[in-house]
């Protein structure tokens, strides 16, 4: 089932929570709302789900304007961040709740619970206590409870919130899968832009109860449309230029301006990924720029190195390891480097390359 | 377990102190006059103790006793609840009067609360008009005797159920609205067995509040024997006419119930602690 949420808008007091907030998320896909804490992107979910009204603004489940209707007319399934399990009711009771609230036949209640209980693989707890139960496993409790009605479309706030690092890796995955198997539509909230890059289709990046930005996770990686996306998503360098002459320069370096572009002058921001630098032991071109090594940490397959520029200004780089080994570099070392890609935006935020 | 008492097995003498002081101060001033009134009780042995619990005076105080204090267990139950759940759920103008206002009986005397209704029903009261033409009696008569006990064990329920309430927060609620419940639904399966401790609690110290009310219903009721006199005026009037085992008894079966209440509320909790 699509979602099509319009020109929503919602106030606390005199704050503006959410501002003219719309985006369309499509049967099947599964979505992030990514942003920082206290973007308002909970209340978005929050007013899909039905559990908050909007000021203003529509919104559309299967072309249905569902903006008046109480959350139970609405059949969505919410996960809450603190799972909100029934304590004094077991797994089994919980997973029901959907189910017996709406008086399903006693049989298909244990059989769809039985069925609920394997998919998030849970078997065998079905008379614990949530209280009995890891984080991990609550949060696969609280999915499958949600799941029991059949909803048409699954809304999770910051479903991983609570857990601890190696199983929201494990959970996320794990929730990919099951979404690929389940299909049903699911909008998720998320402070964790790998969280939101790594596992949906969808991606609307929230600042300031505000759109930033609507793309897929390549999309807002690689062509991001403001500052506040290109500096949330991923790791980047910032470096402050002047636009002339078709370039931007930043200290030492300078990136060529896009040719849509190129008579722009002025105060820009450049920003550029730490892999999308080159480096080498000795200067060419004269595009590099000297940066002195200060830290080298290893990670998995690649390494981090922290630099000073003479202008004192500091660089993340990231490298391969096999580039890196072949380097042969060590700390306090000088290096050149030259930046291979950059995304340029003026100082009103619009992005020249 | 990670106790205070835990850096090192020995235990500080300050800490050995302290749980001294404790033990004496629940012993001196609650286990010993509870005990103290066995032997007196049974100064004249079991039959006489017997014999003076089913004497009809006794009787009929006891039975109006536990007839007040069960009415006003289910009133205060009921409107405990509610009044909890809409001082903590809504927001209204006045709500911070309404919450410092259910605190009255516990700051007012009994006494003063028995004049009180004295004043509102009695002779030239504001509601004697009312009640006077709706042909029954409110002072020196039962239903007075039941608004002064559930005026002065009104708070317990709210007090002990508010701050369950808050902690729990209404995200349960939410989601059994998502899963479909409708409200009534959401509040017999989801709101009140999360509240149920609580509730159990404040029932528990209801009864047990109306059970020993003295003041109150002596000043609205009257004490009349036979009539208006429950278990602690019967019990008043017995030690003032020297019918020492009569009252003791009497006392003592009072003491026996409220002990029983609590008991029954702590083997309660112990087996919801097991689940």
């Amino acid at each position: 089932m699509s979602v099509v949420v319009k020109n929503l808008d919602k106030k606390f007091g005199s704050f503006g929570a959410v501002n003219n907030v719309s985006f369309e998320v499509q049967e099947g896909e599964l979505a992030a709302l990514l942003g920082p804490s206290g973007a308002g992107k909970s209340t978005i979910l929050r007013m899909i789900g039905g559990l908050e009204q909007p000021d203003t603004g529509t919104i559309e489940l299967d072309g249905v304007d569902v903006s008046r209707m109480s959350p139970q007319q609405r059949g969505a399934g919410f996960v809450f961040q603190s799972y909100a399990l029934f304590k004094h009711m077991t797994i089994t009771q919980n997973i029901a709740f959907g189910l017996e609230v709406r008086h399903v036949a006693k049989n298909e209640v244990r059989e769809r619970v039985r069925e609920l209980l394997n998919l998030v693989k849970l078997d065998g707890y079905g008379n614990h206590y949530p209280s009995q139960l890891s984080g991990g496993q609550r949060q696969r409790v609280a999915l499958a409870r949600a799941l029991a009605p059949r909803p048409r479309v699954m809304l999770l706030d910051e479903p991983f919130g609570a857990l601890d690092a190696r199983v929201r890796v494990e959970l996320r995955e794990w929730i990919r899968r099951l979404h690929d198997d389940v299909h049903v539509t699911s909008i998720f909230v998320t402070h964790d832009q790998e969280e939101a890059l790594e596992i949906s289709d969808k991606i609307v990046v929230i600042n300031e109860g505000n759109v930033e930005q609507i793309g897929s996770p390549s999309d807002l990686y690689d062509r991001p449309a403001t500052p506040f996306v290109a500096s949330f998503i991923g790791p980047i360098n910032v470096f402050k230029g002047e636009a002339a002459e078709g370039k931007a320069t930043f200290g030492h370096m300078s990136v060529p301006l896009p040719r849509s572009m190129e008579q722009a002058t002025g105060a820009v921001d450049v920003f550029i990924r730490p892999f999308d630098f080159f480096m080498s032991t000795e200067g060419h071109d004269g595009r590099g720029v000297e940066a002195k090594v200060q830290r080298v940490a290893l990670i998995g397959g690649s390494v981090k190195l922290s630099l000073v520029l003479f202008g004192g200004e500091r660089v993340e780089v990231q490298l391969d390891r096999e580039h890196f080994g072949s380097l042969d570099i060590e700390v306090g070392e000088e290096v050149w480097l030259t930046p291979k890609a950059a995304k340029v935006f003026s100082k009103a935020h619009q992005p020249l390359a | 377990m990670a106790t205070a008492a835990s850096p090192g097995k020995r235990m500080a003498t300050s800490q050995k102190v302290l749980i001294g002081i404790v033990v004496l101060y629940v012993t001196l001033l609650v286990a010993v006059p509870v005990l103290a009134l066995f032997p007196k009780a049974f100064s004249h042995g079991l039959v006489a103790v017997v014999q003076s619990l089913v004497q009809k005076d006794a009787l009929v105080a006891l039975r109006l006793t536990v007839l007040l204090a069960l009415i006003a267990v289910v009133i205060n139950a009921v409107f405990g609840l509610v009044l909890a759940m809409v001082l903590v759920r809504q927001n209204f103008w006045g709500k911070s009067v309404v919450n410092a206002i259910i605190n009255l009986p516990f700051v007012v005397s009994p006494v003063i609360v028995g004049f009180m209704f004295l004043v509102l029903f009695g002779k030239n009261g504001w509601f004697e008009p009312v009640v006077n033409s709706l042909g029954f009696r409110v002072v020196f008569s039962w239903p007075g005797m039941m608004l002064a006990t559930i005026f002065v064990s009104l708070p317990f329920v709210c007090r002990e159920v508010m701050p369950v309430l808050q902690e729990q927060g209404i995200e349960h609620e939410q989601a059994a609205y998502t899963l479909g419940a409708s409200r009534w639904q959401t509040f017999w399966r989801v709101t009140l067995p999360g509240v149920r401790r609580a509730l159990l609690y404040g029932v528990t110290l209801t009864f047990a509040r109306a059970m020993g009310e003295f003041g109150a219903i002596m000043v609205v009721g009257g004490a009349l024997i036979g009539k208006t006199e429950t278990s602690t005026l019967y019990i008043f009037r017995a030690l003032e006419e020297r019918m020492y085992v009569a009252g003791y008894s009497a006392a003592l079966l009072l003491a026996v119930i409220s002990f029983a209440t609590l008991i029954l509320l702590e083997l309660s909790k112990r087996r919801e602690v097991k689940d």
